[in-house]
């Protein structure tokens, strides 16, 4: 069966600079693929080629049969790919629930005209998304802040509604970028939880994540990259014995699956 | 969950719109001579063109082209009403599609572009403008375009004629036309646009990964902005009869920006009017003290802009925007992020 | 032959104001990115200064071209310590600084026509006479301000790469937080960038007050300088040296050529079509690269 997504050859060269090399990876529909390896391995850029934020040097990318390689990044995002940046970045004096309204631009019917005159259709509408926003943030467990502005939020609050957000979208593959980064344990759980019940829903995930123990009992794949190119996939218990796996972390801090 | 201010301003959000709905139909009334209406209707202008401003603000740019399209408007207007005899009231469409046109052109350009990227070629623009306007004579060259009539009668049914002649019927033409241009803008800032709008504004990288293409939007706003400029521009030319190519240049840009950014952004529409009229009125007032004058009107600027950082309005009034509760320390907040354009940031395509 | 090594020369002087006016310009730009529309005045300042100096005063023209690059330094000190510092460690402070810029402009430029009245002066020229070279005749005056500027260029690039000071500057210029974690004072640096920024538009006044004259109007070519820098690529010495260059050529040959009028309207047409292909300017880096 076809992957939803699958990159071939992918490369990216920053003048002399290879960040990815020649990365050949694919992601099932329903699975929960982890994307690791040490810092500056390569994953954020291929996060940004695969989101249409940054041009591939080389290779293919294609998803749900499309060929994307050269798709910007608001195009990749209309045919279902969604993304959760690394650090919080958010609609800033927007409320929550504002911020979540605009994740339905690519659903959201009314034409202009109709948006301008408050036509009985344009309110109607916007009362259902404002609903179907007040759910997305209920499932985040942001339902109690809906009016306030990110920048009063809490950093886990604040990765929440990235999340929320970028499920308005409706997307069919979501991109995690440390997802849990910066979070206590228990937002941690939480935000793990949420994830498996976002897979739940339907929806493929793609994390990349350094929070090892995470990364474990989160995913159902793992693809290592280091110096941009992989060196290993694979199950979770599988890779963490890999001896190139281990020369690739070795002194960059453990790597048990405890 | 809304406070308290929250909710006394909704109450009284209805009556005072209706007050200064009288209070502006009334104004001409209530002034004593005709000086004042003058003034009355250069801060009415004032207002509207720093309106476009703060619109184009809100989206993410910060344009140096506001005088270049308010110009185009005027000149448009006024070489066809000059040179083919064409009604003012048939001019104003014209002049408003040409705008658009080439607000359309370059918007094309330099739309795709944020921070530098934009405003340097938007300034030029704004600096090309008047030049041509100046160097050719068929647009008047330096001693400008001459004898543009005013806006002529309309009859209405039943044999009342109203003329434009007198310094009232100007402003009331004024009035007219910004209340459409506000009343467009109310209902664009209202719908889906508006906020979209608002999120390009403050992250297009964000709306993009939820399939917001920013280059449109910017673009409509962009070419929003232009066309209720150039209206005023129309205006302005069958008002002042002999228009000069050097009013329209990017000088005239900064001051329609401290006009915005002193009444405070994050009132797209009535902060313009407040910046507008205390910058226009402040020489009047110090009119006294003669030299001193704009030495004491740039210093207020720059207290103003140093200390209020959301601009009079935003200080006045903080709970009607939403405002940080939790302590931002006061160097950390500034005028323009209440819409969120931020250092102008190095300059990316927003492909 | 000899009318375009005349222009040429011509061009070199008259471009040397625009290459201080827009290397200052640039680092006040680069290093505290602030859009400084009140630059003018500052080439006023050191104009006048000289002016005092030189004529009521009766000392050294370069003495007084000294006191003008001194004085506008220092007010720029004073005014970036008194307006700008605040606003510099603020959100969304390049508007901020722009509207700062115009309150200070209206400011500077009322007390200008206060002190210094409406009226152009002139300074009879330094160097009188005339040097044949290479059969062309070019006053003495151009070549000493050339040769001058010449010499100060280079001292202004020996202190942005040599010395530690213009490295830290031009660290600052670059990465703001880097910097300071390397124990750069941003604020200090700052405080230079403006003070040496309007130091050279002083300067500028100053050398070139024998040549064009004297007056408040001057102020005026704030915006077009804007234009210099972005055409010779901001943040990049060279690129503003090279800038400056290009359009005091341009004039030149452009005023000679074609007319005053036509010229500018060409000129800003060739500058929009090269920032078309190279939006960062002649010399300005690729666009994700600008410090700026």
């Amino acid at each position: 069966m076809t992957a939803l997504l699958e990159t071939t050859g992918l490369t990216r060269r920053f003048g002399g600079v290879v960040a990815v090399n020649d990365l050949d990876m694919s992601v099932e529909s329903g699975e929960i693929l982890g994307l690791i390896g040490p810092n500056g391995a390569g994953k954020s850029t291929a996060f940004s080629m695969i989101s249409g934020y940054l041009q591939p040097s080389a290779g293919r990318i294609s998803f749900d049969g499309r060929d994307i390689t050269r798709s910007r990044a608001y195009q990749v995002a209309r045919l279902g790919i969604g993304r959760v940046f690394q650090h919080s970045v958010s609609f800033r004096r927007m409320s929550a629930l504002d911020n979540v309204l605009i994740g339905f631009h690519r659903h959201h019917q009314t034409g202009l005209l109709g948006s301008l005159l408050r036509s009985g259709k344009a309110r109607r509408e916007e009362a259902a998304l404002r609903g179907e926003a007040l759910g997305l943030l209920d499932f985040m467990g942001l339902a109690a802040v809906k009016d306030e502005i990110p920048l009063n939020l809490p950093h886990g609050h604040q990765r929440g509604l990235s999340v929320a957000l970028a499920l308005a979208a409706r997307p069919k593959l979501l991109l995690l970028d440390e997802p849990v980064t910066g979070m206590n344990p228990s937002e941690s759980a939480l935000m793990t939880e949420h994830i498996r019940r976002i897979r739940d829903m339907g929806v493929t995930i793609v994390i990349v994540e350094h929070d090892m123990k995470v990364v474990m009992n989160l995913c159902d794949r793992l693809v290592v990259l280091d110096y941009g190119a992989k060196i290993c996939e694979g199950p979770p218990d599988k890779v963490c014995v890999d001896p190139l796996v281990c020369e690739a972390y070795l002194g960059k801090g453990t790597f048990d699956a405890a | 969950m809304r406070s308290l201010s929250d909710k006394l301003a909704r109450r009284w959000k209805w009556p005072a719109i209706a007050a200064a709905a009288v209070v502006l139909i009334a104004l001409p009334q209530l002034l004593a001579n005709a000086y004042y209406v003058q003034l009355s209707i250069l801060i009415l202008l004032n207002a509207v063109l720093a309106m476009t401003f703060v619109l184009l603000l809100r989206a993410g740019m910060i344009s140096l082209s506001v005088a270049g399209f308010w110009g185009i408007g005027a000149y448009a207007s006024g070489l066809l009403t000059v040179k083919t005899g064409m009604s003012f009231w048939l001019s104003v469409p014209l002049a408003l599609l040409v705008t658009a046109g080439v607000a359309l052109a370059l918007g094309s350009l330099i739309c795709r572009y944020s921070g530098l990227g934009f405003i340097i070629p938007s300034l030029l623009f704004g600096l090309i403008v008047p030049l041509v306007f100046g160097t050719f004579s068929w647009f008047g060259g330096y001693v400008g375009l001459l004898g543009v009539f005013p806006a002529d009668s309309i009859s209405l049914p039943g044999g009342l004629t109203i003329d434009f002649i007198a310094p009232e019927s100007q402003y009331y033409l004024l009035l007219a036309l910004a209340a459409i241009s506000v009343v467009v803008l109310l209902a664009f800032y209202a719908a889906w646009t508006g906020r979209t709008w608002r999120a390009i504004g403050y992250s297009s990288k964000l709306a993009e990964s939820v399939g917001v293409n920013p280059f449109r939007y910017r673009l409509g706003a962009f070419v929003l902005g232009a066309v209720i400029a150039a209206l005023m521009g129309a205006f302005f030319a069958q008002y002042q009869s002999n228009i000069l190519p050097d009013t329209y240049g990017p000088m005239k840009t900064i001051t329609v920006q401290v006009f915005a950014i002193l009444g405070g952004v994050g009132f797209p529409v009535v902060g313009p009017f407040v910046g507008a009229a205390l910058l226009t009125l402040m020489p009047e007032v110090l009119r006294s003290t003669g030299n001193w004058e704009p030495i004491i009107t740039g210093a207020v600027i720059i207290l103003i802009v140093m200390f209020l950082p959301h601009g009079i309005l935003g200080s006045v009034l903080p709970r009607l925007r939403r405002r940080d509760r939790h302590k931002v320390s006061p160097s950390a907040e500034s005028a323009a992020g209440d819409v969120g354009v931020e250092n102008a940031p190095p300059s990316e395509a927003a492909s | 032959m000899h009318t375009t090594l005349q222009l040429m020369v011509d061009g070199l002087a008259m471009g040397m104001v625009y290459v201080f006016m827009a290397s200052g310009f640039n680092l006040i730009m680069s290093v505290p990115r602030i859009l400084f529309i009140a630059f003018g005045q500052f080439y006023v300042l050191g104009a006048f200064i000289t002016w005092y100096v030189t004529i009521p005063g009766e000392q050294n023209f370069f003495l007084g071209v000294l006191a003008g690059t001194v004085a506008a330094g220092l007010l720029g000190a004073l005014v970036y310590v008194a307006v700008f510092r605040k606003i510099q460690f603020s959100e969304s402070q390049f508007l901020t600084n722009i509207i700062a810029g115009f309150g200070l402009m209206m400011i500077l430029g009322q007390v200008a026509l206060m002190l210094f009245g409406t009226e152009t002066r002139g300074i009879p020229s330094r160097f009188p006479g005339i040097i044949h070279l290479a059969g062309i005749s070019v006053s003495r005056d151009k070549v000493v301000v050339i040769v001058i500027s010449v010499l100060i260029i280079v001292l202004l690039h020996v202190f942005l790469q040599k010395t530690r000071m213009g490295r830290a500057m031009r660290a600052v210029s670059f990465n703001m937080d880097v910097a300071s974690l390397m124990g750069v004072d941003s604020d200090r640096m700052f405080l230079l960038a403006v003070a040496v920024g309007c130091g050279l538009a002083g300067l500028a006044g100053g050398l070139m007050a024998p040549i064009f004259a004297v007056s408040t109007a001057a102020a005026q070519g704030g915006l077009l300088v804007l234009l210099v820098v972005m055409l010779g690529g901001v943040g990049s010495m060279f690129g503003a040296i090279l800038g400056g260059l290009v359009f005091g050529m341009a004039l030149s040959y452009g005023q000679y050529y074609i007319g005053s009028g036509q010229a500018q309207i060409a000129f800003f047409a060739v500058i929009a079509v090269v920032l078309l292909f190279r939006p960062g300017g002649i010399l300005g880096k690729a666009q994700d690269e600008i410090p700026v």
